[in-house]
């Protein structure tokens, strides 16, 4: 209790404020621009130093859009993100400096390093790129690197083809942490892994994040991984946070009915009760005036279909968006 | 009930890579399934967990053979038939429902094409009213709305559950006895899934179906299934009542993968994992236990003897030395 207060005295390392994000597809064919739905709508947290976020929700929640945007991959609309107290227009014009700060890991480990390039060039990239090293240097830290994610010297000289998934997923570990960033993060790490190699990344992860007191966002549908790794989760629905705590406040009382259908579609062995909920059945429909959630919400009724609720404090650190949580 | 409608003993499957090289994906592996029950296969990737589904409905792609072993369905071998009459059995008596709900349906045809195409694989002849009937009539059952207007649809007008919703109904429409599903639900949403599940429960207690579901989801599988089958390096490792192997492995494997997914109930610091990599396994090492790699309690004899299926307690089954 004592540290989460501490946590929350320091100056976070990562903020968004209201954050959107629309993506404008440009169809060939069509004149007329439709007007988009936001893929993540006024997204707000902070993330203390040192702290661990665990972003969750379903496929096209905006979970990755939210990772795009802090990397400056894509321009929010509108809102603010700061990082280390200064916003993306600053970062802008220090992007070497941003993104030796800034590293992350990708979801699949087959495609995004390079077939073509051995294990140390993937790896030493980034100092090259964001430091002026001598040969010597880059060496000694390829080699302290390679060891930390598990892995062997003698593995420098390989080529990726020559390594399996959870191989390959420390190799993008190796090269997301070799330029000490001090934000790290992963997008769905561990998805395309196997569930014994999962459980050694997450160790990895866990220890590496310790000893090199990173800070991390991590995006993930899986909500026991999140659980394993993170102090605070967010869980997300169609780009709306609709429910934001601390790990075991979230786990054990958790409020939104969203978060509840979650809970409960998880398969959880023979245990598992029935579903009290009301399932996904025709095409997911999306309500724009009022709660996202509400035509697939049991508990939906007139004002959830007009007024669209706020994210609001429920309990200590407990955000909650829904107008009649549990 | 107690009637097993599919009985495999002894199977083997071998990919011949090159003269030297043999990939054994499944060596000597026996299931079977009764009728009205829902068995699970358990694996992690390259366990032979697909490899078992393609055998039954011998479907296995090149160059991979079976090589021995007696597939039972009905008691008729099916390794036995031509392919004529495994072709009007895929389908009508067995069906498979894929893994990924994008890649199986045709995207330039529409989902009444995709279901005739049933109809005339099996020379179904029907006037095109009946087979709209029939057809809508299915679609009803797994639960699309306004199956006549869908019907003119193509696959992309449809959500991912939308379109496993379709694979189920395609695979239903002949009134099959078993049913594979393949990782039916490794691409979806978990609600999603949850809906899928809650289907098939629903549909298999209707029309009296044996379903076989393959997941690398333990929880799912414990969770879903009767039975279940833990599969690892071709073998089935262990087997037995689904809620009893998940409460209570036996195998070090089986251990190892339970304790390496991690919870919702309870937080730990660190997960125990199982050391080491999977590796393929090729003819020439085949002496042994092809975990003894990975095992913690392996010693010389799990290098040297190859082990095999016991029955440990009433109806739980182990391959394994060490477990007596």
């Amino acid at each position: 209790m004592l540290e989460s207060n501490m946590k929350i005295t320091q100056s976070p390392i990562l903020s968004l404020r209201d954050v959107s994000v629309i993506y404008r597809n440009a169809n060939l064919f069509s004149k007329k621009s439709r007007i988009q739905r936001p893929a993540i709508n006024s997204v707000s947290f902070d993330l203390p130093a040192k702290g661990t976020i665990g972003i969750v929700g379903e496929s096209g929640c905006g979970k990755s859009t939210i990772a795009k945007a802090i990397l400056m991959i894509i321009n929010p609309v509108s809102g603010v993100i700061t990082f280390n107290g200064h916003n993306q227009a600053y970062w802008q014009r220090r992007k070497k400096k941003f993104y030796s700060q800034v590293q992350l890991i990708w979801q699949d480990p087959f495609s995004s390093i390079n077939p073509k390039m051995r294990i140390k060039e993937i790896i030493s990239r980034p100092l090259s790129n964001f430091y002026s090293l001598n040969k010597n240097e880059i060496n000694q830290r390829l080699n302290e690197i390679i060891v930390k994610v598990g892995l062997t010297e003698e593995h420098l000289e390989m080529y990726p083809h020559e390594l399996s998934g959870g191989g390959r997923q420390r190799i993008t570990i190796a090269r997301a942490l070799i330029s000490e960033p001090s934000l790290l993060i992963a997008d769905e790490p561990t998805s395309a892994l196997d569930v014994s190699i999962q459980a050694q990344i997450l160790n990895l992860m866990r220890e590496l994040k310790d000893e090199m007191s990173l800070s991390m966002v991590f995006i993930s549908h899986n909500i026991s991984v999140v659980n394993f790794l993170c102090d605070t989760i967010i869980v997300m629905y169609m780009g709306h946070i609709v429910e934001q705590a601390p790990r075991e406040t979230l786990i054990n009382h958790y409020r939104h009915w969203y978060t509840a259908l979650l809970f409960e579609s998880i398969p959880r062995g023979p245990v598992s009760k029935e579903l009290k909920f009301s399932i996904d059945l025709g095409e997911l429909e999306i309500c724009d005036s009022g709660c996202p959630f509400a035509p697939r919400c049991i508990r939906a009724d007139d004002i959830c279909f007009r007024v669209k609720p706020k994210l609001e404090k429920i309990g200590i650190d407990h955000l909650c968006a829904c107008h009649h949580y549990k | 009930m107690n009637n097993p409608i599919l009985e495999i003993e002894n199977l083997r499957v071998e990919f011949p890579l090159s003269r030297k090289r043999t990939l054994v994906a499944i060596r000597e592996s026996s299931l079977h399934v009764k009728e009205g029950e829902v068995v699970g296969i358990v694996g992690e990737s390259g366990c032979g967990k697909s490899m078992t589904a393609y055998s039954i409905l011998q479907i296995v792609p090149p160059p991979g053979q079976i090589i021995s072993g007696k597939i039972l369905f009905n008691k008729k071998n099916l390794l036995e038939k031509q392919e004529d009459s495994l072709r009007l059995l895929r389908g009508k008596e067995i069906s498979l429902i894929c893994q990924d709900p994008l890649s199986s349906l045709n995207p330039v045809y529409t989902i009444f094409w995709h279901f005739d195409e049933v109809y005339r694989a099996h020379g179904i002849s029907l006037t095109k009213k009946q087979k709209e009937t029939q057809i809508i009539e299915q679609l009803k059952i797994v639960g699309i709305p306004e199956p006549e207007k869908r019907l003119r649809h193509y696959p992309h007008q449809f959500s991912g559950g939308m379109r496993q919703r379709v694979i189920i109904a395609l695979a239903l429409l002949l009134k099959p006895q078993l049913i594979i599903a393949d990782e039916p639900t490794t691409a979806l949403d978990v609600t999603t899934q949850r809906a899928i599940f809650e289907l098939l429960k629903t549909l298999r207690s209707s029309l009296n179906l044996s379903l076989i579901v393959i997941s690398h989801d333990l929880y799912l599988i414990a969770e879903q299934c009767d039975r279940m089958y833990v599969m690892y390096g071709g073998e089935i490792m262990e087997s037995g009542n689904a809620e009893s192997v998940f409460n209570a492995p036996l195998h070090p494997y089986s251990i190892g993968l339970m304790k390496s997914i991690p919870s919702l109930d309870y937080h730990v610091d660190k997960l125990e994992v199982i050391r080491g990599e999977f590796t393929k396994v090729f003819e020439k090492d085949i002496t042994g236990c092809c975990f003894a790699n990975r095992c913690t309690l392996a010693d010389e004899e799990c290098f040297r003897v190859h082990p095999l299926i016991k029955e440990v307690k009433t109806g739980r089954f182990v391959r394994c030395l060490k477990v007596t």
